[in-house]
């Protein structure tokens, strides 16, 4: 006995001593990732052995990841817009509120002396500068080197300063001098690339065509001084060309002192430290007065307010949605939306995660035991799985960045975004990703951990687990989450699309079929003076029917409006708000609207485009009349203070689509806004018609690139936000019923594996394959029709909210929602009794033997 | 070294309590090499697992080594059963997905023994067992005999005091049982305790005491035997071969 005692501690020492040591908190997580180290062996061999399980789980969450990673990038691009400017917390945008000509109007941008004066008598701020746009042509500035020429819609005259407030890195050239003469340019590296390929820039020339509305357009060189890097995505002032402010001096020397000049011009300030944006705003009130008083001088309109406010720099893209935005404004429900969406698809492939871990947890419990036996605390154990959860979650990372690229393309082409692969390295996002990697592999690895870890080897090693879905209460919750989930997102994109055929299918009040439409970007005041001869020459090419000119084509916004007096003089008090398009005679005709009442314009009647307006319905009762009653009225326009009557009243027509009710609207013979024309095509000469078109085209715009759309084309571009959603929506829905569908395969695939058995013996006693087919969907069936029941109600409640934003709207009825849930149900069974005929149909003997 | 007194076991649904084991007394001493026996369903093993702290008893009072083990957390039972107690089961309960070296290792980890320290032990273990050819291999390409040699190696790796095993050799042909056995009785020379379940008279007669299990109720050696079984009816019985 002695002897023995002795030999044993002997033999003992170490590994006795050692743990009975306590440990300090850094020693146990030193211990831990041994064991991660050591079970990961398990965990690979593991998932090999189960290759099928394996692959519809990394499948469902590597989804569910890509979809996060785009919508995370998508947010952060949004939610971060300029907020890469150094200081951009004291950066601001000035803009205005101002009450003249009968209605309110907010502008992001105001007079040209404004940045002087505040330079040089308010102090306060370390920089301003202005940002304005080429004035006639704003959005198409013709720019042309040798052979190639375009328009360019991103250039601005800038204050050299700009340099020193916003952050626009110069790549050639530099900041200090770049702008500082007349008629020179900096340009993006893309715009370089684009005229220059490859030769250095700096030095070189651009021809521009620029139309300072003081008569005819000018063409002159730039000498290009500076390329800067593009604009990044997440700015609101995207810029390609910037023109020196000089250059713009030369034409207009008035732009320093006149504050009654009304082409917009966007301030910047940057403002001195501490200095309150209130205190600040204050000091421009003298500055607004200046402005009320020229306008009264100026035009005879007397503004009767005006209040200066300042937009911060990063505000202004979520936060700032006037009528001379310079980018649309970003809407914060697609953020809502879109993350929503991906939630929903991250949610599914994370559900799958849990539910097949657990599923296939029977399989490990025969570990669970031995490990217990071996001495692992269940702590370690639950340690071991959330491991191999975070090493799945890993590689379904991997994956996703695979398809992530493919995925961001689509979603841009989807969104109309331009986010780039590369912002996945911004500090937030990967903080993010980072985030939602250990949120992820944590709570999906939590569940089988929990479950796995309780196994008490007592039973286990006795083979007391039973397999299988029975009593697994979690595990049915799941698959009634994912498939209320299915259920819900298949309702919502089915009453998307339902609505927008709807809307697309109504009739619209005008033709839009077989219409050439032609922008005019340059020689404005050239096609103004000359329309009707220029309209003239496009009629005799082959094939056109009619042909019109207007400031407004269907699809785009209006021009603006008219404030509309009774009577032959125009004051304030009393003037009624509507929209206008300015057009020629042959506008209704070749739009074919319908008269209501009245008469269409007439060039016979000799004086239309001096006495004649005509309105829509709306607008006669926005006018407070009847078609009938508002028939010989005489209004005065604040636009021209001339004095018309309405001499007719056409039906409502939707211009901008069916989602709003038909907007009033004057329509008015008036040339200073035309900009648009319209030909009416002949389907079966389309092409010839075309070559024709082109020909005319080169005759009067010698130099103007040819550019043409079709209206229909180009109107389908009302819906485009729905369309996106429902596209959006089409997707994700898709993606979770694949998703589920696969999660529900495997995980019954394997119950049948682990039921083989029981089936067999059924199968002896003399069960039909048809009987035991249903014995193993019979609780699926079930699932998905509690599913069913918790997602149709919700849906209805999103689908009824989603459907408020339209004037006209469908009721989605019983059909759709039992559409959804049939459809879901049918893919579920699907699933279910693939699994369930195949096992039933097995020779029982073999699975009895192979026990 | 182990002492129970008055362990009842049993599982009780809404009428019926069904007792595995009653009342159970048992010391087992430092050194010694008990056999528990006993029919199917007799309660052996949820004994040996009782013992091995794997399971926890209705009623009663257990002490290893002087610490009440029915009156500590999870946490401190775990600790106990880690440094102290090796398994040796019937089906050999390797971890499939694990090769030799691997399995071996599994415990030493549990008990957070040092890198290199754990390799040497893994390798003395090899070696000792003579398997140091089989360490890359996964337990579905050795033999009964081969597995069983791993499991027992991978009992004694933390030199334990405590050795538990339930039906070692059920699943082995003879010479293969003969094998385990001999190295049971090795470990046994060398110090440690070792206790097993068999219904094999062959296995139980090279240890030192036999208890027999019958419906939950203990027998003490003295008065168990049945006739012919054990004619030493002493608690230390003699080291030769039994016949029946």
């Amino acid at each position: 006995m002695n002897r023995k005692t002795e030999n044993r501690s002997a033999g003992r020492t170490g590994p006795r001593s050692q743990g009975s040591r306590p440990e300090s908190l850094g020693r146990r997580g030193y211990w831990k990732l041994l064991m991660l180290k050591n079970t990961l062996g398990i965990t690979l061999r593991s998932l090999i052995k189960n290759k099928g399980i394996f692959l519809i789980k990394v499948f469902g969450l590597a989804a569910g990841i890509a979809c996060s990673m785009v919508v995370i990038l998508y947010v952060v691009n949004e939610l971060t817009y300029d907020t890469y400017h150094p200081d951009h917390e004291r950066i601001f945008r000035i803009a205005c509120r101002r009450v003249h000509d009968g209605g309110e109007f907010t502008n992001a941008s105001t007079q040209g002396p404004l940045a002087a004066a505040i330079k040089e008598q308010i102090g306060q701020t370390e920089t301003v500068a202005r940002m304005i746009p080429p004035l006639e042509n704003a959005k198409h500035v013709l720019v042309a080197r040798g052979e190639r020429r375009f328009f360019e819609k991103r250039a601005w005259f800038a204050d050299p300063d700009i340099f020193s407030i916003l952050s626009i890195p110069f790549v050639a050239g530099n900041a200090g001098n770049a702008l500082a003469r007349p008629r020179t340019v900096v340009i993006s590296e893309s715009t370089a690339r684009k005229y220059f390929a490859g030769l250095p820039p700096l030095g070189r020339r651009l021809t521009i065509e620029l139309d300072y509305d003081t008569g005819a357009a000018v063409t002159e060189d730039f000498e290009v001084t500076g390329v800067v890097r593009d604009a990044p995505a997440n700015t609101h002032l995207k810029y390609d060309m910037l023109l020196s402010m000089a250059t713009l001096l030369t034409y207009v020397p008035t732009l320093n002192q006149d504050w009654g000049e009304y082409h917009p011009k966007y301030t910047y300030v940057k403002l001195r430290r501490h200095v309150k944006p209130s205190a600040f705003t204050k000091l421009l009130r003298p500055y607004a007065e200046r402005i009320r008083q020229a306008f009264a001088r100026r035009a005879g309109s007397p503004m009767h307010k005006l209040d200066f406010f300042l937009q911060p720099l990063a505000s202004l893209h979520m936060g700032s949605n006037l009528p001379d935005e310079i980018e649309p404004a970003g809407n914060i429900l697609y953020v809502y939306i879109y993350s929503f969406a991906a939630l929903l698809i991250l949610l599914i492939g994370a559900t799958n995660f849990v539910n097949l871990s657990a599923t296939l947890s029977t399989t490990r419990s025969r570990e669970v035991g031995i490990r217990k036996t071996l001495g692992g605390s269940r702590g370690d154990l639950v340690w071991q799985f959330l491991g191999e959860s975070l090493v799945i979650t890993l590689i379904a990372f991997l994956a996703a960045f695979a398809f992530l690229s493919l995925l961001l393309r689509f979603f841009n082409r989807m969104a109309g975004t331009a986010i780039d692969f590369q912002a996945l390295g911004q500090p937030l996002v990967l903080a993010m990703l980072l985030v939602l990697f250990l949120l992820l592999g944590i709570s999906a690895g939590l569940y089988p951990a929990m479950v796995l870890s309780r196994f008490q080897p007592v039973s286990v090693l006795k083979n007391q687990v039973f397999p299988g879905m029975h009593g697994h209460a979690a595990q049915r919750l799941l698959i009634l989450g994912q498939f209320a989930i299915a259920i819900f997102l298949v309702v919502c994109t089915l009453v998307v699309f339902r609505q927008l055929t709807f809307i697309k299918g109504k009739a619209l009040g005008f033709d839009r079929e077989q219409k050439l439409i032609l922008e005019i970007k340059s020689n404005q005041s050239y096609f103004r003076r000359n329309y009707e001869a220029i309209k003239s020459d496009f009629l005799k090419a082959p094939g056109i029917g009619a042909a019109s000119v207007s400031s407004t084509v269907p699809g785009e916004a209006f021009a603006g409006g008219y404030s509309l007096q009774k009577g032959s003089s125009f004051g304030i008090l009393n003037s009624k708000r509507l929209k206008v398009i300015t057009v020629d005679h042959d506008f209704i005709p070749t739009y074919g609207i319908r008269m209501t009442a009245g008469r269409a314009f007439q060039k016979a009647s000799g004086n239309d485009e001096q006495g004649a307006y005509i309105v829509n319905e709306a607008g006669a009762r926005e006018l407070g009349l009847t078609p009938e009653r508002v028939l010989g009225t005489q209004w005065t326009s604040h636009y021209h203070r001339k004095t018309k009557t309405i001499v007719g009243v056409t039906a409502d027509f939707h211009f901008l689509g069916m989602k709003d009710e038909a907007e009033p609207l004057v329509l008015d013979i008036e040339k200073s806004l035309l900009r648009v024309m319209t030909l009416s095509l002949d389907a079966r000469r389309v092409s010839q018609s075309l070559a024709a078109v082109k020909e005319t085209w080169r005759r009067h715009f010698p130099g103007v690139p040819f550019e043409y759309s079709f209206l229909d084309e180009a109107f389908g571009r009302v819906y485009q936000y729905e369309e996106r959603m429902g596209n959006l929506l089409g997707l994700v829905s898709g993606l979770g019923i694949a998703i589920a569908f696969l999660g529900l395969y495997g995980m019954i695939a394997f119950t049948m594996r682990m039921r083989r058995k029981e089936i067999g013996i059924r199968r002896v006693l003399g069960a039909t394959s048809t009987s035991v087919a249903l014995l193993l969907t019979r609780q699926f069936v079930s699932l998905v029709f509690l599913a069913g029941f918790l997602a149709v109600p919700l849906a209805w409640m999103a689908t009824i909210l989603w459907l408020q934003g339209f004037a006209y709207r469908i009721q989605p009825g019983f059909a759709v929602f039992a559409f959804a849930f049939l459809a879901t149900f049918a893919i579920a069974m699907a699933a279910v009794l693939l699994q369930a005929l195949r096992s039933a149909r097995d020779n029982p003997v073999d699975a009895l033997r192979s026990e | 070294m182990i002492r129970l007194r008055g362990i009842t076991k049993y599982y009780a649904n809404a009428f019926v309590k069904t007792f595995v084991l009653r009342n159970i007394d048992l010391d087992v001493k430092e050194g010694e090499f008990l056999t528990i026996m006993g029919p199917s369903g007799a309660g052996k093993s949820t004994l040996l697992y009782i013992l091995g702290m794997l399971d926890e008893a209705c009623e009663g009072e257990y002490f290893f080594c002087g610490q009440a083990v029915h009156e500590l957390n999870e946490k401190k039972r775990t600790q106990l059963h880690q440094q102290n107690i090796g398994f040796v089961f019937q089906s050999y309960h390797l971890i499939d997905e694990l090769t030799v070296y691997e399995n071996l290792e599994t415990p030493l980890l549990y008990k957070k023994v040092k890198p290199d320290e754990r390799k040497s032990l893994v390798a003395d273990a090899l070696d000792r067992f003579r398997i140091v050819a089989k360490k890359d291999l996964f337990p579905n390409q050795l033999s009964g005999g081969q597995q069983q040699l791993v499991a027992v190696a991978r009992a004694v790796i933390i030199q334990p005091r405590l050795i538990l095993a339930d039906e070692p050799t059920g699943n082995l042909n003879s010479p293969q049982g003969e094998e385990i056995m001999a190295l049971f009785k090795k470990l046994n020379c060398e110090g440690t305790t070792i206790i097993q379940v068999t219904h094999s008279e062959k296995n139980a007669s090279h240890s030192d005491r036999v208890i027999h299990l019958l419906d939950g109720w203990m027998n003490n050696g003295e008065k168990s035997a049945l006739p012919g079984e054990n004619p030493g009816t002493g608690k230390r019985k003699k080291k030769h071969p039994e016949g029946t």
